[in-house]
């Protein structure tokens, strides 16, 4: 568990914001579109293995 | 982990929301829901102790052990609940929250229903001895 995982995910969104404007701005709105999805299935998978760890924790914590 | 890193962790991922929101408000909310599930984490891991310190009161003074059992099942159901409405909440969706809490709330008189049963049979045993 470290602090880096909010940095990481900041930092890729800070990429691809910038990415989409320059995309938007060469007029290529389709690309643009796809480079924020991308964007976002990294980031979730970067967080679902968080979540499904401190669902985990929960469970065994009060014993579901 | 203390507090002090705890407070310091959420308010650098706030100013990261607020600079990433206006250009990105998916991975802006995805920031804070990693945030608060790192959080939730160091927290929980020192949880660890009230428990053990619950269950041993509990073994001392020789109370059915099932009752604690249920009592920490509410307060598990209550945590993943809070979490999920404050993150719907988040991502603006007041509807969803309201339908997730109500959801918390059923599932939680749905699991302590075995309490209020045991507490009638007790006031019956004690209406039956007057």
């Amino acid at each position: 568990m470290d602090v880096e995982l909010i940095f990481k995910i900041a930092a890729v969104g800070i990429i691809v914001a910038v990415l989409t404007q320059l995309l938007i701005r060469s007029g290529r709105e389709e690309q643009a579109m796809l480079t924020s999805l991308a964007g976002l299935i990294v980031v979730l998978t970067l967080i679902v293995s968080q979540i499904s760890g401190l669902f985990k924790m929960i469970k065994q914590l009060f014993g579901f | 982990m203390n507090i002090l890193s705890i407070c310091a962790l959420a308010v650098v991922t706030v100013i990261f929301i607020a600079a990433l929101r206006p250009k990105n408000a998916e991975i802006a909310l995805l920031l804070g829901v990693a945030c608060s599930v790192m959080i939730l984490v160091f927290v929980l891991s020192q949880a660890q102790s009230v428990v053990n310190t619950v269950n041993s009161i509990v073994a001392a003074a020789q109370i059915s052990t099932g009752y604690v059992a249920i009592l920490l099942k509410v307060i598990g159901i209550c945590l993943v609940t809070e979490f999920a409405v404050n993150t719907c909440r988040d991502a603006g969706s007041q509807a969803l929250a309201g339908n997730v809490s109500l959801a918390g709330k059923i599932l939680v008189t749905v699991t302590a229903l075995p309490l209020y049963a045991d507490i009638l049979n007790a006031v019956i045993k004690l209406l039956s001895y007057s």
